[in-house]
């Protein structure tokens, strides 16, 4: 979907799963914002919704992320301090 | 109900160990990613009450996190609340980080264990918080 607007099927093909799964798995991602869904006759048409991978991407630096770049830093400087 | 614990430890006593942990100027020189700087803060964690930071990034984004220092005792632990806040200052989901120091050999070891909390927990911080906010008005007043 990087590349622009995909129908369900193409969606399938490769993927592993069932049809009925990846239809679970788009609707999910539709409900949360993330792609866009269009009906386009007997097709469904999907999309991403890049303003809503991007309120994610925005506000939310994980846990562990935080917590081990900030050990990092820390241990810099205290290494830093005790060379002094 | 995620859990999360780090471990790390420094070749410096616990007492310093402590002093990095809970010290604004110190916490300012490790606090968050690397390229993020924080231009706004209230980050003393060596005293109950509230704190908050805003740390931002090269390109001008924002992260605000908040929350409430819920226990300190020097030279072990000391326990805050966290929260994200949203593009519109909206906070995010309440869970609790601990720090905690143990001696070792060499110096010390730094222990940070950042847990979500239930409602319970949750309501039993925020009366904590709010306990000591108002004795600190009831000082005020007094």
């Amino acid at each position: 979907m990087s590349q622009g607007e995909l129908p369900a099927g193409d969606l399938i093909h490769g993927r592993g799963m069932s049809g009925a799964a990846i239809s679970r798995h788009l609707k999910v991602l539709r409900q949360a914002g993330l792609i866009k869904q269009r009906v386009n006759g007997p097709q469904r048409l999907y999309s991403i919704q890049p303003d809503g991978l991007r309120a994610i991407a925005d506000w939310t630096i994980s846990k562990r992320e935080f917590w081990e770049t900030s050990l990092d830093r820390l241990e810099a400087a205290i290494l830093e301090d005790e060379e002094q | 109900m995620t859990d999360l614990r780090l471990e790390r430890e420094f070749p410096v006593g616990p007492d310093k160990l402590y002093a990095w942990v809970t010290n604004t100027k110190k916490l300012l020189k490790w606090w968050g990613p690397e390229g993020m700087h924080v231009p706004v803060h209230d980050l003393d964690f060596s005293r109950l009450g509230p704190w908050y930071s805003i740390m931002e990034n090269s390109e001008g984004q924002q992260y605000k996190v908040s929350g409430h220092v819920t226990h300190v005792d020097a030279p072990k632990s000391v326990g805050f609340t966290w929260g994200w806040h949203d593009d519109d200052d909206a906070r995010g989901a309440e869970s609790h980080v601990t720090f905690t120091i143990v001696a070792t050999a060499s110096g010390a070891r730094l222990l940070i264990d950042h847990r979500e909390l239930g409602d319970d927990e949750i309501s039993a911080n925020h009366e904590s918080g709010w306990t000591s906010s108002l004795r600190k008005l009831s000082a005020q007043l007094n």
